[in-house]
């Protein structure tokens, strides 16, 4: 019995050794940016206090040292936050220690970053929390010492009254309109001269994250008030999900000029989004759809496969995402997507770093929206859009 | 009878604590039908699992062919061609005929198996024996009957030199018996050595030419069947010596009111027709040899089986009682022969044990009344003088005695007036097993009234006022405990139909 | 009771028998639900659906096969969803995120697959643990570690008309006429037959029904019940690994922690097709067909207008159903 518990344990052991050699490439991966950040900040470090005896104005924010909690390192998003937080660092002279768990599942992980973070006694510090709960102490603690927080992209939501000073994010509301309005702009014509109903179709995420959400909520509300204001009635599908029904305050009305229909997959997988899309590109009345994640946007490409409906031209659905991704980016120049939204992480680090710095030094901040931007075929290449984009 | 085969010498085998085999010898010749016989317990199984090798001995010889031999497992032993044919088990039922007969040794076409060839030898080995089986049959449709004959042939297809028969007709019809007996004259005509062990009298007379009597793991004796007589077997099966005092005399009054009484309860092949009476202060033993049907008559009274049909009346009462919850609300409590599985629970307490029949009137609103709870326990174990280091012991760690006393408690807190032992002190050392029977006592004494299913004939003279005898599934005896002897019950225990 | 005459007229038809009353069946309630969809959604019954139903049917049909193995033996291998995602998103890092040729990702998602399942042979097996908790603690090692592997960050596999995506044509072939072949279901086709033939003409086929017909009986036979105990999970993770190709061929992105729930639409597909939960027989063109179903209702479900959740209810009864049968059919068999 004890041999074949031994061959157990052993097979288990080979087993955990060849899949983390398997992964082994991440990890590598992972210590290096470590590593080269570290430098990096400590060399600006060095570098402002070289330039301290010079420059008395560089003084007041050469002692400030910034710790950025994120929600992850490694996925070119939060790489470009980072980017963007290092500029900015650099350029005012200040040191930032910028970390992040391996994963967005490992809240512990992020707990035990943000309690070390708080125990280097930094002059203010920057979190996207993965759960609020989970932090609560560790923000009364930062109260406590007076150490400000800083809310960053998704923030700290349902943060206690005071705990954040301030949030630098995207404006989600704002960036689904934006997309909206794009959209409109493609198919104002057709729904002008439409004889019966169009539709308009919305493949969303369910409601356990607000950020997502409120995409698809821009989105929608935006385009009802476009279709109002050009004259047409608008109404929701009757197959919609409820909470963005409620949430747009667009009546249920299959009859009206303009139809949108919000389809919302059961979980977060390209396959259950794809059956979605698909239920909404094969209606002939659809001119046009929109993903309002990642995953939604991929739903909606892998439907397409199949179905080749999306683009531009004469009778075609215009199709716009959400995110960049390998396969968005692809669908956007190879003209299945008319375009997609990309939030502005480069910006995103920038603003987080001068608000941090205004709140360390005591000023009063407020909320900033660090903006979006619509890519497209033709704009996706300007340095200024690529530096946001991502495989 | 040709020239012997086989022969076991001064077989010994010892468990921790048991004296399983004590010197037993058994020759077997070719061309012979060798009964082995002996009550439950008697070591007749413990014998032929030393022989194929599932156990070792501790000391002895085994010949066979000539050859001393001993086998580590029961592949060797089929290898060398012993077999043995199992009352049921050992059927892949979603294979075929086939394929059951071959597995392990299948015929092979390159890479693929040879289903073809598989069937065609197959079919040519019932014919060989006179069976009528499709190969192709997936063995679950065929009858307990023709599986058993698959099995011979399987036993058959390896070359088999001597096939031992463990209680083949238990689960036969008549019919079927017939053509097993057939089958088995061919296989001694062919000058195999057969051993055939049986409870059933009347085809040991029939069937076999040898008898080898076993009692209490030892040897006792081999007769010629046809020299001698159905009662110079079953002298030889219960000749022991009864140390504790049997009972002499019914301890209930002769106007004791019948507080259970049973007609014709019938719960599938195992209970057919039972009826019997039970009286207030009496101790009604339950008696009969392995598969009598005795635990499923109890197990269909007290509603843990379905019954087909029959009425109870407790206190004079008609009652219907469908599930075990029935049964306890008339106080009816079942004490299981199997402790383990159905009696107790191991991983609690002796106090969550005491109360989980009546764990209602220990609640305090949604809870558990703990203290409440432990009280009950304590007084319970005080009665019954449990060894335990306190009522929060899991009952794991108890003796199997004490175990049964927490099962006791159990049915006494529920405050039972009918309780059902079921082989009350199986597993149990002597020194716990006479506190048991102390107890039994007592509690009849006080009103209770108990049946008491044993294979114990020692324990059934010794505890019971009234001897009930089944045999397969029939009721085929009742004895005051006046009239009875170990060898009037076993004549009864070996009636059939 | 002339109910049950009937029924055993046509149970005892030779025809019936040799296809088998639950096969006969399924068929039916698939025609009967290609039915149902087509009438009652317009744009069910073209060539797109077909290529969507394809899409799922890839990956369901080889996760159904490999565990079909696994729950002929009497057990259960939970861990495939989760693993499905994991060897899809490490072969995918591989490839996008390591730049290493497309082939490494293919061989290292299938080496994973093998190593898991193995891994969950010889816990079960050697280790003698009961196949559901031990395959359910291997369920959250895989979802773990592919999160660790990609950083937490989600994975495309290359996308089609990129040299490396040509994973994608295997699946989904583009003629120059601009149709989508469904070629996948050549290769379902294919390993059908292969696992069919493995599984009933073979000796380790044999012995994996007989193990979960009557293990102790098998043992007894003189069968290293052990060896192929082990050899069924084995082959359950080898297609795994091929499942996540499939998916990582059809969809476009895996996310970290994803997978969950899809072992049970696989699972599902096979009880459907009359695998019993119980052990001992199954069939694998059983399993394709009740795969089919799933696949069905995945793609029909979304097209009647049904939201997502109530989606969700309907496949949970559905499966309800199924293994609601199979402990019919096993205490009819008792």
């Amino acid at each position: 019995m004890k041999k074949k518990l031994l061959a157990a344990l052993i097979s288990v052991a080979m087993v955990a050794t060849l899949l983390a050699g398997c992964g082994g490439g991440g990890d590598e991966a992972e210590t290096t940016t470590e590593t080269t950040d570290t430098a990096e900040t400590e060399e600006t470090a060095d570098a402002a206090e070289t330039e301290e005896t010079a420059d008395a104005d560089a003084a007041a924010t050469g002692d400030l040292h910034l710790e950025i909690v994120s929600k992850g390192l490694q996925h070119a998003y939060w790489q470009a936050v980072l980017n963007g937080v290092n500029s900015k660092a650099e350029e005012l002279g200040v040191s930032v220690n910028f970390v992040g768990p391996d994963s967005e599942s490992n809240i512990q992980q992020q707990v035990q970053q943000l309690e070390t973070a708080l125990n280097a006694n930094p002059s203010a510090i920057g979190l996207a929390a993965l759960d609020t709960n989970s932090v609560m102490d560790l923000l009364q603690t930062a109260v406590d010492s007076g150490i400000p927080i800083v809310g960053f992209d998704s923030g700290v939501p349902g943060a206690p009254e005071g705990a954040i000073v301030a949030n630098c994010s995207t404006d989600n509301l704002a960036a689904g309109a934006t997309a909206a309005d794009e959209v409109y702009a493609l198919i104002s014509d057709r729904i002008a001269n439409a004889e019966g109903t169009v539709r308009i179709g919305v493949v969303a995420q369910d409601a356990t994250s607000e950020s997502v959400v409120n995409r698809g909520v821009g989105f929608i509300t935006e385009m009802g008030k476009l279709v109002t204001e050009a004259g047409k009635t608008v109404g929701m599908a009757s197959v919609s999900n409820e909470r963005y029904v409620t949430d747009s305050a667009i009546e249920v009305n299959d009859e009206a000029d303009v139809v949108i229909e919000v389809r919302v997959p059961a979980s977060v997988t390209s396959e259950l989004s794809a059956a979605d899309a698909s239920a909404i590109l094969e209606q002939e009345d659809t001119i046009a759809i929109y993903g309002s994640n990642e995953h939604s946007a991929n739903g909606i490409i892998t439907a397409n496969e199949n179905l080749n409906k999306c683009g531009t031209g004469e009778g075609q659905v215009v199709a716009a995402g959400f995110d960049s991704g390998a396969s968005i980016m692809n669908a956007v120049r190879s003209g299945v997507f008319a375009g997609a939204i990309t939030q502005a992480p480069v910006a995103m680090g920038e603003r987080l770093v001068e608000t941090l710095v205004a709140a360390a030094n005591g000023e009063t901040v407020e909320d900033i929206d660090t903006g979006c931007q619509w890519y497209t075929a033709e704009n996706m290449d300007d340095p200024e859009i690529a530096q946001n984009l991502y495989e | 009878m040709g020239d012997v085969i086989l022969t076991m010498k001064g077989i010994d085998k010892s468990f921790p604590g048991v004296h399983a085999l004590d010197h037993v010898d058994l020759e077997v010749r070719k061309g012979e039908v060798h009964a082995l016989m002996g009550e439950n317990g008697a070591g007749k199984s413990t014998l032929m699992k030393v022989l194929t090798g599932i156990y070792s001995k501790d000391s002895g010889t085994i010949t066979f062919e000539g050859r001393e031999v001993e086998f580590t497992n029961p592949r060797e032993a089929q290898d060398a061609g012993i077999v043995i044919v199992h009352q049921e088990l050992n059927m892949l039922g979603h294979l075929t005929v086939a394929q059951n007969i071959f597995i392990g040794r299948e015929f092979m076409k390159g890479k693929f198996i040879d289903d073809r060839k598989m069937n065609e030898e197959a079919r040519k080995l019932f014919d060989q024996l006179g069976i009528d089986i499709d190969p192709t049959e997936t063995m679950s449709r065929l009858t307990v009957g023709k599986q058993q004959m698959c099995e011979i042939a399987k036993a058959i297809s390896h070359d088999a030199k001597v096939i031992i028969f463990d209680e083949p007709s238990a689960a036969l019809t008549e019919a079927e018996i017939e053509e097993l007996f057939k089958i088995i004259r061919d296989l001694r005509e062919r000058q195999l050595g057969i051993v055939y062990i049986s409870h059933r009298m009347d085809e040991i007379k029939v069937i076999t030419d040898r008898v080898t009597v076993m009692r209490d793991g030892g040897y006792v004796g081999t007769l010629i069947t046809k020299d001698c007589t159905k009662e110079d077997i079953i002298n030889m099966m219960v000749g022991r010596v009864i140390y504790e005092d049997p009972k002499t005399e019914s301890q209930v009054a002769k106007d004791a009111p019948v507080v259970l009484k049973v007609e014709h309860l019938n719960a599938g092949r195992m209970v057919q027709d039972v009826s019997f009476e039970l009286r207030k202060g009496e101790i009604l033993g339950f008696s009969g040899l392995m598969g009598a049907g005795r635990t499923e008559t109890m197990r269909a009274l007290f509603g843990a089986d379905p019954k087909q049909s029959g009425d109870i009346y407790v206190n004079g009462e008609k009652v219907d009682i469908k599930s075990p919850k029935d049964a306890v609300r008339h106080g009816i409590g079942y004490l299981s022969e199997d402790r383990k599985r159905f009696g107790i629970i191991v991983d609690k307490s002796v106090a969550e044990n005491s109360t989980m029949a009546t764990l209602d009137e220990y609640m305090k609103g949604l809870f558990i009344d703990k203290k409440k709870e432990n009280d009950v326990a304590q007084k319970y174990v005080d009665i019954l003088k449990t060894k335990t280091p306190g009522v929060d012991q899991l009952v794991v760690n108890l003796s199997g005695g004490n175990q049964q006393k927490v099962v006791i408690a159990k049915w006494l807190v529920r405050n039972c007036d009918i309780l059902i032992f079921d082989e009350p002190t199986r597993g149990i050392d002597v020194g716990a097993k006479s506190e048991i029977y102390h107890l039994m006592n007592e509690l009849v004494a006080e009103g209770k009234s108990i049946i008491m299913v044993s294979s114990e004939m020692t324990e059934i003279l010794r505890m019971s006022d009234r001897i009930v005898i089944m045999c397969e599934g029939r009721k085929t005896g009742e004895l005051g405990i006046e009239e009875a002897t170990q060898e009037r019950i076993m004549h009864a225990a070996t009636l059939r139909n | 009771m002339t109910n049950k005459k009937k029924g055993n007229a046509f149970t005892n038809n030779p025809i019936v028998r040799a296809i088998g009353v639950q096969k006969i069946v399924v068929v039916v309630v698939l025609i009967l639900l290609l039915v149902f969809f087509s009438v009652k959604s317009t744009s069910f019954w073209s060539y797109a659906s077909l290529l969507s139903i394809m899409d799922y049917t890839y990956y369901l049909a080889f996760l159904g096969i490999g565990v079909t193995f696994c729950l002929i033996t009497g057990g259960v291998d939970l861990s495939i969803g989760t693993g499905m995602f994991c060897y899809a998103l490490a072969g995918g890092f591989l490839i996008t995120k390591m730049d290493l040729p497309v082939i490494v990702g293919i061989l290292v998602t299938l080496a994973m697959g093998i190593v898991v399942g193995l891994a969950n042979g010889l816990i079960v097996s050697k280790g003698g643990h009961a196949p559901f908790l031990a395959t359910l603690c291997t369920m959250m090692i895989v979802r773990g570690l592919g999160a660790i592997i990609t950083g937490g960050s989600s994975i495309t596999w290359p996308i089609a008309g990129t040299p490396e995506g040509w994973t994608r044509n295997l699946f989904k072939f583009t003629l120059p006429s601009g149709t989508k072949v469904p070629l996948g279901f050549l290769w379902v086709l294919l390993a059908a037959i292969i696992m069919s033939l493995f599984l009933n003409k073979t000796r380790p086929g044999r012995y994996i029904i007989a193990i979960g017909s009557n293990k102790e009986a098998t043992r007894l036979s003189g069968i290293n019940v052990a060896k192929y105990q082990t050899l069924a999970y084995l082959i359950c993770g080898f297609f795994t690994g091929l499942a996540a190709l499939a998916y990582s061929s059809a969809f476009q992105s895996m996310t970290p922690g994803g997978g969950g729930g899809v072992e049970l639409n696989a699972i599902g597909g096979a009880i459907i097709g009359g695998t019993s939960m119980s052990g001992g027989s199954g069939t694998i063109a059983g399993t394709i067909l009740g795969v089919f179903i799933m696949s069905i209702l995945q793609t029909g479900l979304p097209k009647v207008g049904l939201q997502a959740n109530y989606q969700q209810i309907i496949i949970g009864v559905v499966l309800l159903v199924a293994v609601y049968i199979d402990v019919l059919k096993n205490k009819k068999l008792s």
